[in-house]
């Protein structure tokens, strides 16, 4: 049965919190009793919730997509902030746990049929009494007055995705990533149950409690949301370790590039790009900023970024020329996201891992944080940070940007580059600008190089082409530019596959 | 070089009657057929050999350019390098013809070529014209060049140089070598202080044709206009004559897959030839570099009109930072009268460069004249950023992909009105050498365009030919888009 442990658990948190806390009896339901849930689970073994009956777990994506929580039917139906749910199923054969919090008290929200529509022959039957959910849509006005449009959605696993106005769904994030690219395997924490806050009818923000649950780990997760050009969610979320794991990802983004502008396309393409995201940017505490173009690699491909201190880092969908990208499929309106941590998250590593996709319908390119200090078993740790989903580039930084990269091959094997740079200091120089390139190359050798004036952007050009020193190197190629000896642009980074 | 006798006598015995008109020229042009044809001299070794950047090396001084007085300057290229056949350039100037003869002064040479070597009456490659804009006194543009065999390439003042045209082609795209007639001279007339518009006339002559040609120049700051008079005259039986032809290069394009040396997202001079032909349709062919040589006819009553263009026009498409693909002219030839029955052949040769033209198109009359007999035509050309401008949805864009057996192809057409949905139009596609398996035609307000995509599954060693037109309410709403694609060239192992 679903509902038995988790209202155990429930009970329990509440017996913390009226034991522990120096909070009045009647307190509200809040955050801390959600991480008193994460401390107490964390005492347990993992035990998933139980699945969805087995024809619902049967269900193909054509099949699920078709039962329908329209928008007609959302929670909170006079309210800014509306919620519609996905059924459990199809893949998603765990259901969620989902509460209302309204006047400080959390109230159980059972499953309901009803709320769906749908056509039983097509689903072998109605949909079962006990079924559950798999997750849920934050509706807001969030393009025009009058229509709620999709802001969130919380679907599978620790999966999160949201959109800024005019935007269309592209790259998610994840409360959580364990062990990614570890030759043991992934673990895949997921959200267990959720806890909705109901905000005042007019409310331009909302909070919602998340409780995540892992062989490993668990924990408590408070995100408020704020709707607009920049959707910004506020993540605070407590970790307590079950075990000891490999690789601890916070902050994890997912997202999906299969051929961009400046790449050649595959023969099955007919459009230049295909991606939900066309580069990682990291903003270290040093002051520097990389770009590092994301690619398809012909194999599967971890890169880390080392830093003292993390000043933020994201996947980025740059290029916003529509005729840039394959139709129909809105990647010019993909949003960005970029992480903020709140404090000092400490020195770590930028992990970003990348695997070869045959076509545009998987998701190959995750990034996050890994910090240096471990979380031991019995141990637990809050973090906090803010993550921009927005157009183009949340943040700008103070340097010249990477435009465009496009590469070819030499008949010799040299790989060929060509960065375009704009913006920040470039921007207005005149085209005879002491500028330099400053480039460098690991495990290669730069056979080729030339910076021009690239007057349509008002900027340069820089051309490298490099050679790996034997075959099986894959060499690191990073490219800024200076003017009077200061740095000026972003530093372009790339690992140099063979064609 | 020698001047036939015929026209020094004819200049000489009446020179204020006749003063010089383009009759002179078709006698010259008659004359010649009427004698063995006789190759160019050759050209001093030591310029016969100039390399590319020696030949770059020899400058025309801009002051000694004809006739600073005037909007139009000629300046002249001097022989060497490719340009190894000297043409001689005459002005006809109040009545009179005098001939221009080479003067080293005109040039600066690179160091190790010894200009005092140079032999008199060595005559020119070539000339190009300069022009001052009205109201641009000293801001002279150069928008016209003849050089090398007939060819001559123009462009509006405000774009750039791009595709050719020629004289006439003789034989293009057949089996033997191609034989080059070449432009052997020119008469220019020197235009008033102010006048817009200037005249040339040329002397064609090849081992297989003759002929005389008179050029009105007008010059503009967005087209160029030529009103070309011709008249050519068969030395013999010609197996394919070429009437109006035009040379231009497509490398790739944006719905190519490009080669793994190149950076450049498109490649190219032109990317289609455009006809109007006498019943008013407008066809798109968009042009295609594939494994071998492809000729492709259209035959038709005389055409209102036929061009090689450049529409893609978006530098973002090209990102070339030298080559200024984007700035590259169209070429529109429109027939003066009745040129007859004829067809226009398309000539498409496989190039793996950007730097050799691989792209002709010309007008093959059905009847060729006798030998001796005079095959008269006038065309009007437009050189310009969009050709004519058609009153259809235009093609904008040609793409490809492979799918496991199938391919697809994808038309692209501007879209106009925006009230227009795809259940309201319907589709004219025929397809040879492949099964059509699926149509799909939608609306992309992202593009602007109506985009036509087609799955189609080759007949295996057969070329694949595809005809497509948008219609709305049983009339033609776009051109008609043909593509043709080459099986693949099987290759022993």
């Amino acid at each position: 049965m679903i509902v038995r442990p988790q209202a155990a658990i429930l009970l329990s948190l509440l017996g913390a919190g009226w034991a522990g806390c120096h909070a009045p009896p009647a307190a509200a339901f809040g955050y801390q009793q959600v991480v008193e849930q994460a401390r107490t689970l964390s005492k347990s073994s993992y035990k998933p919730a139980p699945p969805v009956p087995e024809r619902m777990a049967d269900l193909t994506f054509e099949q699920w997509r078709w039962i329908v929580h329209t928008r007609a039917h959302a929670l909170w139906p006079d309210s800014n902030f509306q919620v519609t749910f996905f059924p459990a199923g199809y893949l998603f054969e765990h259901p969620v746990k989902i509460y209302l919090v309204e006047d400080g008290k959390a109230r159980h929200f059972g499953f309901d049929p009803s709320l769906f529509q749908y056509n039983p022959d097509k689903i072998g039957g109605p949909l079962p009494a006990h079924n559950g959910y798999a997750g849920f849509r934050l509706l807001y006005p969030l393009n025009r007055p009058e229509t709620h449009d999709e802001v969130a959605s919380f679907l599978g696993a620790s999966y999160f995705r949201m959109l800024g106005a005019g935007e269309a769904y592209g790259l998610s994030a994840r409360g959580l990533a364990i062990d990614t690219g570890e030759k043991s395997g992934e673990e895949f924490p997921v959200f267990r149950a959720f806890w909705l806050v109901r905000p005042p009818a007019d409310a331009i923000q909302m909070t919602l409690y998340a409780l995540l649950d892992s062989e490993s780990m668990t924990g408590a997760y408070r995100f408020v949301i704020h709707p607009g050009d920049n959707t910004v969610s506020e993540v605070t979320a407590t970790l307590f370790a079950r075990k000891q794991v490999k690789t601890l990802g916070l902050a994890p983004l997912t997202s999906m590039y299969f051929h961009g502008y400046g790449d050649h396309k595959p023969e099955r393409a007919a459009f230049p790009g295909a991606h939900d995201s066309g580069g990682l940017l990291i903003h270290s505490a040093s002051g520097e900023w990389i770009w590092r173009g994301l690619t398809n690699p012909p194999v599967v491909w971890i890169d880390h970024f080392s830093l003292p201190q993390l000043r933020g880092f994201g996947l980025m969908q740059r290029d916003r020329v529509a005729e840039h990208y394959a139709p129909g499929q809105r990647y010019a309106q993909r949003p960005s996201a970029w992480i903020e941590p709140k404090g000092d998250w400490g020195p770590g590593n930028v992990e970003l891992m990348q695997f070869p996709i045959p076509n545009e319908t998987v998701d190959n390119t995750v990034a996050f944080w890994v910090p240096d200090q471990p979380l031991t078993p019995g141990q637990s740790r809050r973090l906090s940070y803010t993550i921009t989903w927005q157009a183009g580039q949340p943040i700008r930084s103070p340097l010249g940007r990477v435009i465009h990269t496009f590469v070819g091959t030499e008949p010799e094997g040299a790989r060929m580059f060509w960065i375009d740079f704009a913006g920040g200091p470039l921007a207005g120089l005149p085209a005879d600008a002491a500028i330099e390139p400053m480039v460098t190359v690991q495990g290669g050798t730069i056979v080729k190089q030339s910076l021009s004036r690239n007057d349509k952007i008002d900027g340069w050009r820089l051309a490298v082409h490099v050679l790996a020193k034997d075959p099986d190197q894959r060499p690191l190629l990073r490219v800024r530019l200076a003017h009077d000896g200061k740095v000026v642009t972003e530093t372009w980074d790339r690992i140099v596959f063979p064609r | 070089m020698r001047r036939p006798a015929a026209v020094l006598l004819a200049v000489l015995i009446c020179p204020a009657a006749w003063g010089f008109s383009y009759h002179v020229v078709v006698d010259r042009a008659r004359d010649l057929a009427g004698s063995p044809y006789q190759k160019p001299g050759p050209i001093p070794e030591f310029l016969d050999h100039l390399d590319y950047t020696q030949y770059q090396g020899v400058k025309f001084k801009r002051d000694r350019a004809l006739w600073p007085q005037a909007r139009f300057h000629v300046q002249f290229f001097s022989p060497g390098y490719l340009y190894k056949d000297p043409v001689q350039v005459n002005v006809v100037a109040d009545n009179d013809i005098h001939r221009i003869a080479y003067d080293p002064t005109y040039f600066t040479y690179p160091d190790g070529i010894d200009a005092s070597r140079i032999p008199p009456n060595l005559g020119f490659a070539g000339f190009r014209l300069h022009y001052d804009p009205p109201g641009q006194p000293d801001d002279a543009k150069e928008f016209l060049v003849f050089l090398g065999a007939s060819y001559f390439r123009g462009r509006a003042l405000s774009m750039d140089y791009g595709l050719s045209a020629r004289g006439a082609a003789i034989e293009t795209g057949m089996d033997h070598p191609e034989p080059f007639p070449r432009f052997t001279e020119f008469w220019l007339v020197r235009p008033a202080p102010n006048a817009g518009i200037m005249t040339a006339y040329a002397l064609l002559n090849g081992s297989n044709v003759t002929g005389a040609f008179r050029f009105t120049i007008r010059p503009g700051q967005d087209v160029l206009r030529m009103d070309v008079v011709a008249t050519l005259f068969l030395r013999r039986e010609v197996a394919k004559l070429g009437l109006a032809p035009l040379t231009s290069m497509y490398f790739y394009g944006i719905g190519d897959h490009r080669p793994p040396a190149y950076l450049r997202p498109e490649i190219h001079d032109s990317d289609g030839l455009l006809i109007h032909d006498a019943d008013n349709q407008w066809l798109w062919r968009s042009l295609r570099n594939q494994g071998e040589v492809t000729i492709t006819r259209f035959a038709m009553p005389t055409p209102q009109g036929f061009g090689l263009l450049q529409r893609e026009r978006d530098f973002d498409n090209y990102q070339s930072l030298h080559a200024h693909y984007q700035d590259r002219p169209s070429l529109w030839i429109m027939p003066t009268g009745d040129w007859g029955k004829g067809q226009i052949e398309l000539v498409e040769i496989p190039t793996a460069d950007e730097y050799h033209d691989n792209m002709v198109a010309f007008w093959v009359p059905e009847q060729s004249p006798q030998s001796g007999e005079p095959l008269r035509y006038c065309y009007r050309m437009v050189w310009n950023a969009n050709g004519p401008g058609s009153p259809l949805a235009r093609v904008v864009a040609t793409r490809t992909a492979e799918r496991k057996t199938a391919k697809v192809v994808i038309a692209e057409f501007a879209a106009g009105e925006p009230s227009l949905t795809h259940q309201q139009l319907q589709t004219d596609i025929q397809v040879h050498g492949g099964k059509l398996l699926h149509t799909r035609l939608r609306r992309d307000p992202a593009y602007g365009v109506w985009r036509l995509t087609l799955r189609i599954l080759p007949t295996r060693g057969e070329r694949l030919r595809i005809r497509a037109r948008l219609l709305h309410d049983g009339k033609p709403l776009s051109e008609t888009w043909t593509y043709a694609i080459q099986p693949p060239i099987k290759r022993n192992p």
